[in-house]
């Protein structure tokens, strides 16, 4: 396992090289030139002097050919050092790795209403299938699906913060303030579990195994946990890596709405200020926790399936 | 009493295409410790029947009609709870492909701890079968047909069962491993005094151990009779057709023809007797009215019109001539 988790590390160096190609480029091959951005907002009235911009282009490692001026930022980015915010002055670094455990937070939560949705009734859908507790699943996840994480948000916050007072609507806090963004964010996706799981249950519950296992005498729910749904988890796991990144990049709009301090309320508020190093730093950063999700998921895949990748004692 | 009666049992599936009868009207006995094979061409509803004395049909289908007798207890309408309490218990089942019927995320020794409700003493019940008690952790995939073959064998017998159903335990493998497989078998039936339904589409198989053969075809029994009696004097125009397609295990196989004809289907029967399109000794009568199974010496059962002209036509085909 751990020769894999190596192995599979080792393969996603050349994505990590895409990844800060693109990073980089976003600065540099910016439409608007950000020295004088960056100058502009540093200028007293707001209007930089040409020697000032100069000096600038000088700071921000714009000089020189392309290729130079990526191996002098992939260096640089290496040691941690993605420049200092045009807003802040302060390390993008520092700022984003300040605001992550937020979005992580959110991004859990959510992957855990998705899963908590999903996963029962993608089983209640296969366990019933084309009886009523079959069509009421299915008909609840093509709403899921079907509704825009802004536009839960905002029902949630009507209903659950403004009409019964129940939960607050702002700001990071206790679970009390996680639940209402986790679920604007998780009940979307759920609907695609529903149909997936419910998929791959059905054909799971075909399957000779699981009519095998009946035949030894074992118990309905031992049959559906441990043959049918084991073996139909296997499609959903693989699943959950494309999830991840859909979570992430829904995370901006849930963040911006529920004022929830992570980094994609930090990619708005730089996008407005046109902060190029911050919005490096969320790109970095967001491509991060995509590759690191979707290890997780090609191991907990291979610990799924036993027979992934393993060769040897086949005969 | 017998150990399993079944009566009439008639199993119905309903498709796009109509109502498929794959057990239609079938009879018969298992005393207890008897061997009865099963033989017939695919699709002729082994497998289904079997499956319906498990209480195990797959949907669509469903017991029409008919009576599952187990130890003198009717079985059709039971409970999944008692029925939850034979399988397994009272009846072990070998199923036809063991690579599609051992769960590929589950090691041998979880199939085991599973089949025999133990926590320990797996590797015992892989030697019974002739395996290496290394294999409990092995995987299926990483086991070869004969050895996932002799796995669900250890799964079928792990509660000492009065009665084991193995389905073309043996199809699945190659001709040597058939023969060490089925003596395997015999032999833990014979340690187990437990009785054996043998189903295969190899009639010379079957002949060598079992006791009594049911011929089917397109869901029916047309033959019930001893195996050396069937053997030596087919009752069946259908079971002598289908012992001049047999290699005999041990002949030089020079007698081999075929049925004769394409095997019908189920979604378009022919009305009367179901073999009456291949049968050489078919008239007009036998596609109007199906011939009931019945008593035509002691212990022989038929299912045909013309029995008189087809045991002229036909003397001297079986093997012991
Ligand atoms: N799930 C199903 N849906 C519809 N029809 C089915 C289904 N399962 C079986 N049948 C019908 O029942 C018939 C008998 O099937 P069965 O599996 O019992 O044949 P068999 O004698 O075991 O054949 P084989 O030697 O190929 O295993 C098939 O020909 C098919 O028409
Ligand atoms: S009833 Fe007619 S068709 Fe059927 S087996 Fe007898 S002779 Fe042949
Ligand atoms: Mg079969």
């Amino acid at each position: 396992m751990l020769g894999f988790a190596a192995r599979r590390l080792a393969q996603s160096i050349p994505v990590l090289v895409g990844i800060s190609v693109v990073t980089w480029a976003l600065m540099a091959a910016s439409p608007d030139d950000p020295a004088r951005i960056y100058a502009n907002q540093q200028a007293v009235g707001g209007r930089a002097e040409p020697a000032e911009i100069e000096q600038a282009r000088e700071l921000l490692g714009l000089t020189g050919s392309p290729v130079e001026q990526y191996v002098r930022w992939a260096r640089r980015a290496l040691s941690g050092d993605l420049g200092e915010s045009f807003r802040t002055g302060q390390p993008v670094t520092t700022e984003i790795v300040d605001r992550l455990p937020a979005t992580l937070e959110l991004a859990g939560g959510a992957v855990l209403v998705t899963l908590l949705l999903g996963l029962p009734l993608g089983v209640i859908a296969a366990v019933w299938a084309n009886r009523w507790p079959d069509h009421v699943a299915r008909l609840v996840a093509l709403i899921g699906g079907a509704v825009p994480a802004f536009w839960l948000s905002l029902l949630l916050i009507w209903l659950f913060a403004v009409e019964w007072r129940w939960l607050p609507s702002n700001g990071r806090g206790g679970l009390d303030h996680l639940v209402l963004p986790a679920l604007a964010l998780g009940a979307a996706a759920a609907g695609g579990y529903v149909r997936l799981l419910r998929a791959s249950l059905l054909e799971t519950l075909g399957e000779d195994y699981v009519v095998a296992a009946r035949a030894r005498g074992l118990r309905g729910s031992a049959v559906l946990v441990r043959h049918a749904l084991r073996n139909a988890l296997i499609p959903v796991v693989s699943q959950l890596g494309v999830t991840v990144g859909v979570l992430l990049s829904g995370s901006v709009v849930v963040e911006v709405i529920f004022s929830w301090p992570g980094i994609g309320r930090y990619a708005v508020d730089s996008i407005a200020r046109r902060d190029l190093p911050a919005l490096q730093g969320f790109v970095l950063f967001s491509a991060l926790v995509y590759l690191g999700a979707s290890l997780a998921v090609d191991l907990a895949y291979r610990w799924l399936d036993p027979r992934v990748g393993r060769r040897g004692a086949e005969r | 009493m017998a150990l399993l009666e079944v009566n009439d049992l008639t199993t119905t599936f309903a498709t796009d295409r109509g109502p498929v009868r794959a057990c239609d009207g079938v009879s018969f006995e298992v005393e207890r410790g008897e061997v009865l094979g099963i033989v017939g061409e695919s699709g002729s509803g082994k497998t289904i029947a079997a499956l319906s004395v498990m209480g195990l049909v797959p949907p669509p289908g469903v017991i029409e009609r008919g009576s599952i007798r187990f130890d003198g207890e009717e079985l059709r309408g039971a409970p999944e709870h008692r029925y939850r309490d034979l399988r397994g218990r009272q009846i072990g089942m070998v199923f036809q492909d063991a690579g599609r019927a051992l769960d590929p995320v589950h090691t041998v020794r979880s199939h085991l701890r599973e089949a025999s409700g133990r926590q320990d003493d797996h590797g015992a019940l892989l030697q019974r079968v002739g395996l290496d008690a290394d294999l409990l952790d092995r995987y299926p995939y990483q086991l070869s047909g004969g050895q996932r073959q002799r796995v669900m064998i250890a799964i079928a017998i792990a509660r000492d069962p009065a009665l084991i159903i193995a389905d073309e335990p043996t199809t699945a493998v190659d001709a040597l491993t058939q023969v060490a497989l089925l003596a395997e078998l015999m032999r833990l039936r014979h340690e187990l005094g437990a009785a054996l339904i043998l189903v295969s589409h190899n009639l010379g198989l079957i002949s060598r151990v079992a006791d009594r053969v049911a011929v089917m075809y397109l869901g029916q029994i047309l033959e019930l009779s001893p195996t050396a009696e069937l053997v030596r004097e087919p009752g069946h125009p259908y079971s002598a057709a289908l012992l001049r397609a047999t290699v005999p295990l041990d002949g030089d196989g020079t007698r081999l023809e075929g049925v004769g004809g394409n095997p019908d289907s189920l979604l378009d029967p022919p009305s009367g007797c179901v073999f009456s399109r291949r049968c050489p000794h078919a008239d007009d009568s036998c596609a109007m009215s199906r011939p009931a199974l019945v008593a035509t010496a002691p212990g022989r059962h038929s299912a045909c019109h013309h029995l008189d002209r087809f045991a002229e036509a036909t003397r001297g085909v079986g093997y012991g001539s």
